[in-house]
C-alpha cells in the first residue's frame, strides 16, 4: 500500500560533494586547534642524550641571553633540538707562547670575550660513538653547529655527547 | 523535480556552519592576540671595522632593511661611530689592543615592531631576531654587515 512505503533516503551528487566539504573542514579544524601550534613533531622513540656546544670567543654581553630551559632549535632546520640543562661561562683566553728565555706558554684573558658552554638534553638516535640525530637533526662530535636559543643565535662547536638515564626512567620528550 | 531538503542536509549545513564558525574564531582570535602582542622594541646592530670615510654615512630617521630578503627592520632612532680596537698579535702571541684608526665601529639602534614570544623576538609576529644573529643591511647610503647585540623594549 502507498502509505506504508518506507521513505528511502537517496544520496545524490549534491550530498557527497557537502559531506566531502564538510570531512575537509573538521578536518582542517582538527588540525587548526590540535596540531597546527606544533610544527615540529617530537621523536619519542630515542634516547636520551646529553651534549654540550661550546661558543668560543662570544662577546660578554651575549653571556646572560641564555637560560637553563631554553629549547636550541637549529638554524637550518627550524627544528629543536634540544633543551638546555647546563651553562657554564669562563673568561675567553689565547694562548701565549713565547720564546724569550727558556720559553713557554700561558693562557692570556682577552678583554671583552667569554666562551660559553652549554649542555643540552635531548631525545634521539646516537651510533654510540660520535654522531646524535634528534628530530631530523645531524649532531656530530666536533661539528660545527648553527643554532638559536630564544634570545641567542651562535655558532658553536659539539664538544661531548654521552647517553644517560633520567631519574625514575623518564625519556626526554623533544617538545616539553 | 523540486528538491526537498531533509534531515540529513539540515545536519550537514548545520556542520558546515559551526566547522566555518570555529575557523574563522581560531584566526580571529589568534590575530587580536597577535596584534595586542606587538609593541615597538629597541634593536641594536654593530657593524666594525667599517671604513672611517663612512663616517655619517647613517643617519637618524633613515630606513634600516635587510638585504637577503628586503625586510625593513625600521626607522634608525639612535646612531654612533666609536674608534675601531682591534688586537694585534706579537711574535710570542700576545694580544694588544689597539685602534685602527681607518676604521669605525658603528652602532644604530632601529625601533622594530613585533613580541617576544617563548620562541624569541618575533618581528610583526613573523621573523625570529636576536642577539647574536649577523645580517647584511643597507641604508638610504650605506651597506654593511652588522651583529644584532641587543634586542630590548626599552623606552
Amino acid at each position: 500500500m502507498e502509505s506504508n512505503k518506507k521513505t528511502k533516503v537517496k544520496f545524490n551528487f549534491f550530498d557527497i560533494t557537502v559531506i566531502i566539504i564538510i570531512a575537509l573542514l573538521i578536518t582542517g579544524v582538527a588540525y587548526i586547534y590540535f596540531l597546527g601550534s606544533d610544527s615540529s613533531a617530537s621523536n619519542g622513540d630515542g634516547i636520551n642524550i646529553e651534549y654540550k656546544l661550546e661558543m668560543e670567543m662570544i662577546d660578554e654581553s651575549f653571556g646572560d641571553l641564555v637560560k637553563v630551559g631554553d629549547f636550541v632549535v637549529d638554524n637550518a632546520t627550524g627544528n629543536r633540538i634540544g633543551k638546555v640543562t647546563g651553562i657554564e661561562i669562563s673568561d675567553y683566553k689565547n694562548k701565549v707562547t713565547y720564546s724569550s728565555g727558556e720559553g713557554g706558554e700561558y693562557f692570556n684573558a682577552v678583554d671583552g670575550y667569554i666562551n660559553i658552554t652549554l649542555t643540552v638534553e635531548c631525545n634521539g638516535k646516537w651510533d654510540g660513538e660520535t654522531t646524535v640525530i634528534t628530530n631530523n637533526c645531524r649532531i656530530m662530535l666536533g661539528s660545527v653547529i648553527e643554532a638559536h636559543t630564544p634570545r641567542l643565535t651562535f655558532t658553536a662547536n659539539c664538544t661531548m655527547i654521552q647517553t644517560f638515564v633520567k631519574d625514575g626512567g623518564e625519556v626526554i620528550d623533544n617538545e616539553a | 523535480m523540486k528538491r526537498k531538503i531533509n534531515i540529513v542536509d539540515v545536519f550537514i549545513i548545520l556542520a558546515a556552519f559551526f566547522a566555518l564558525v570555529g575557523i574563522g574564531a581560531r584566526i580571529y582570535i589568534g590575530a587580536a592576540v597577535e596584534k595586542a602582542n606587538i609593541t615597538e622594541y629597541t634593536v641594536t646592530l654593530v657593524a666594525k671595522g667599517i671604513s672611517a670615510d663612512n663616517i655619517n654615512a647613517v643617519k637618524t630617521g633613515d630606513t634600516v632593511t635587510r638585504k637577503d630578503d628586503g625586510l625593513v627592520l625600521g626607522n634608525v632612532e639612535y646612531v654612533s661611530y666609536t674608534e675601531h680596537k682591534t688586537y694585534a698579535v706579537n711574535q710570542d702571541n700576545v694580544y694588544t689592543e689597539v685602534t685602527d684608526s681607518s676604521k669605525l665601529d658603528l652602532t644604530i639602534k632601529v625601533k622594530v615592531k613585533g613580541e617576544m614570544t617563548e620562541e624569541g623576538f618575533m618581528q610583526n609576529g613573523e621573523n625570529y631576531l636576536s642577539a647574536g644573529m649577523n645580517l647584511t643591511f643597507e641604508t638610504e647610503n650605506f651597506q654593511g654587515k652588522a651583529v644584532i647585540m641587543d634586542i630590548s623594549n626599552e623606552k
